[in-house]
């Protein structure tokens, strides 16, 4: 109820949709760069189960781009904010809810906090109903110290373990917060951001092999991500702690209040686990 | 839907593409206030600094979002980190025989990573050496993992990695034994239930060119810090050594230098600390990090300041000037607050203005529409300014309290 509330309030202080609103909805993967993220990043089964909540299923897009630089580059927001400039322009989306994951938040974050950063940003501001941040990496994550440290680049040496993206040393933990407190909107003692950021948090992370939560998007996966736990808090979703996630914006749900009780790891959180497609499509 | 608001916004944003249009009688001053402490501004400004050739808009834009009256801004105190971790590269004739871990408490959890070059690892190859016994890290560790189940849960480490997690029970003496290591190595020992923690805090977030980054390294848990030793590294790779000296509350005060002509490059630098300690349980290392800004100092605030009505939409309308010696696109931004019925301190909302300026002087100039509904009056303050080097991607200043008017 309380979302309501707020999405109302915005609407009516920078009121992008009417009565007539054309509704759309933007796929904005998460780090590491992407070319087919419909299939290789979200799957098709998700990307049209959510879609169905569309009133035209048609005026959807995935984005594709290349998230293994800075957030501020041309190659980052830059292509983002061309995609989606590019689908409400085209299509004439007057109401847009762009649904994000892990450091595709940031990203669009990076969009909201800087509209004179790039003449298309507005726009794009102005015909966003809001952002469904999954697993946000607001804070970033000490998994990205951990890669980082001990393997930081050094002019003499080069990097000592092999390449690391712009994009992981971004999500280090104390880049994060230097970015947070300078150049993003939406975490504590700053400005909000102009559109609501709706968190959705994963929690947890199964990998027991009688346990069916664990398969839900890969086993692999899981298994990895309960180890990566142990660089994090008790509450995280195997990648990011329960704290970065919640950082910026506003929560929506935590995946156990929503899912019948079940976890989120932060693989499952950009797929049809649990009904979290469903949760996405009856928001639209 | 509140068609002003909508409106207001609408035609301020349209603005923006528009030759300024005409103020009604713009009024010199209010002056900018003095900066307090906390506040970054510049000294002297850097000329000819590079101008990166990244595509940079060049249209001048502004943007205005209303704040709720109750919002509270306040500035973060830079990033303190915490540390109960090492990181050490250990050659492979070290780990076949043996490396002594240091540890301080049970379930320790371990990655060793091959450098380039060195031979990658498997599972099967690493045991853990403790009161006189070797032990197959079956039996010594649990939730062994490898490379490629740790990159597909997003961790990016190194191929031919090896994790695990020591089981409790071998804290005191372990040490690790890689089998056919070859090459140089990094071990990455995370302490999750240490309550020896090393912490360090920059006394600034952001340094311009030519000055002086500091940070406090502190110890807590009983331990007692021996040596320290440091690095400030560029976004690029210079090194640049730390100096520690003791300070009076038992911890460390890391100084070092930036040379002038430092900043520019996209990014922030890296300042490493290695703290070699002793406690409880024998001697014991933590490194820890933290990130500052080095800003090329190539704009800054003039000190003049006028105010005026704009004619179109009624906007109220602060020009402030900027002082330019490297060309860019320049920002600013600032929170405006103004005084209820009641007397108390409303945000009204946050404008933004960017621009590219070439050398010289020129002015930026905030817009604040007039806001229907309650009533805000005088005295106005223009709070938390920024002025942001939008093509170089920094802060060059940040004023908590820049104007106060009537």
């Amino acid at each position: 109820m309380l979302r309501i509330i707020r999405a109302a309030l915005l609407v009516l202080a920078l009121a992008p949709a009417g009565a007539f609103a054309n509704t759309g909805v933007a796929f904005v993967h998460g780090t590491g760069k992407q070319t087919n993220a419909l299939a290789d990043y979200w799957t098709s089964a998700f990307v049209n189960s959510v879609r169905q909540g569309l009133p035209n299923t048609a005026n959807f897009v995935v984005v594709n781009c290349d998230f293994t630089q800075y957030m501020w580059d041309s190659r980052a927001a830059g292509c983002l904010a061309g995609q989606l400039h590019s689908f409400v322009t085209t299509r004439n989306i007057t109401d847009l809810v762009i649904i994000t994951h892990s450091n595709g938040g940031n990203v669009m974050r990076w969009i909201l906090s800087n509209p004179t950063y790039d003449s298309r940003y507005p726009t794009i501001i102005q015909r966003t109903r809001w952002v469904n941040a999954l697993a946000a990496s607001s804070a970033g994550t000490p998994l990205a110290d951990a890669v980082i440290s001990g393997n930081v680049f050094e002019a003499a040496l080069g990097w000592l373990l092999g390449y690391q993206s712009d994009a992981v040393r971004q999500q280090q933990v104390s880049w994060m917060a230097y970015y947070n407190a300078n150049n993003l909107l939406g975490t504590s003692g700053r400005p909000t951001l102009p559109r609501g950021f709706w968190n959705v948090v994963g929690t947890d992370v199964s990998s027991a092999p009688w346990s069916t939560q664990a398969y839900c998007a890969g086993y692999t996966q899981s298994v990895g991500l309960e180890f990566t736990q142990n660089w994090l808090a008790s509450c995280s979703d195997g990648f990011l702690n329960c704290t970065s996630q919640r950082a910026a914006g506003t929560l929506w749900f935590n995946d156990v209040n929503r899912t019948g009780g079940r976890f989120l790891n932060h693989n499952q959180s950009r797929r049809d686990c649990f009904g979290l497609d469903v949760i996405l499509r009856n928001d639209l | 839907m509140n068609p002003t608001s909508k409106a207001s916004s609408m035609r301020l944003l349209a603005l923006a593409l528009l030759p300024v249009a005409a103020l009604a009688l713009a009024q010199r001053g209010p002056a900018l206030a003095p900066p307090a402490a906390g506040d970054l501004v510049v000294g002297q400004l850097a000329a000819g600094v590079r101008t990166p050739a990244a595509d940079v808009e060049r249209r001048p834009l502004e943007f205005f979002q209303p704040l709720a009256a109750d919002t509270r801004l306040e500035a973060a105190p830079p990033h303190l980190a915490e540390s109960r971790e090492y990181w050490q590269r250990v050659d492979g004739d070290a780990l076949r025989a043996g490396y002594a871990l240091a540890l301080t408490a049970p379930g320790a959890v371990v990655l060793v990573s091959p450098a380039a070059g060195a031979e990658p690892l498997v599972r099967s190859q690493l045991a853990i050496d403790s009161n006189g016994s070797r032990l197959p890290l079956d039996r010594a560790g649990d939730t062994l993992v490898d490379a490629q189940a740790l990159r597909a849960a997003g961790m990016e480490v190194a191929p031919g990695s090896v994790g695990f997690r020591l089981r409790p029970g071998f804290e005191a003496d372990a040490a690790l034994v890689v089998a056919g290591a070859l090459g140089d190595y990094v071990l990455h020992v995370f302490e999750p239930a240490s309550r020896d923690v090393a912490s360090a805090r920059a006394q600034a977030d952001t340094v311009h060119a030519g000055g002086t980054v500091q940070v406090q390294v502190a110890l807590a848990g009983g331990g007692r810090i021996e040596a320290a030793s440091g690095v400030l590294v560029s976004p690029a790779g210079q090194a640049f050594d730390v100096d520690y000296a003791a300070a009076a509350d038992g911890g460390l005060v890391g100084t070092v230098a930036v040379p002038a002509g430092a900043g520019g490059e996209p990014g922030l630098w890296d300042l490493r600390t290695s703290v070699a300690a002793s406690g409880r349980a024998g001697a014991f290392q933590r490194d820890v990090r933290i990130a500052v800004a080095v800003v090329a100092p190539v704009a800054r605030l003039n000190g003049e300041v006028e105010r005026a009505v704009r004619r179109v939409d009624g906007a109220l309308e602060l020009r402030l000037g900027i002082e330019v010696a490297s060309a860019g696109r320049y920002e600013l931004r600032g929170v405006l607050h103004g005084t209820d019925g009641k007397g108390a301190r409303v945000a009204l909302g946050l404008a933004q203005a960017a621009a590219w300026l070439e050398p010289g002087t020129g002015t930026l100039a905030l817009a604040f529409p007039v806001l229907s509904g309650g009533s805000v009056s005088g005295p106005f303050e223009l709070r938390d300014l920024q002025l942001v080097d939008q093509t170089r991607i920094a802060v060059l200043e940040r004023r908590a309290l820049a104007l106060r008017f009537d």
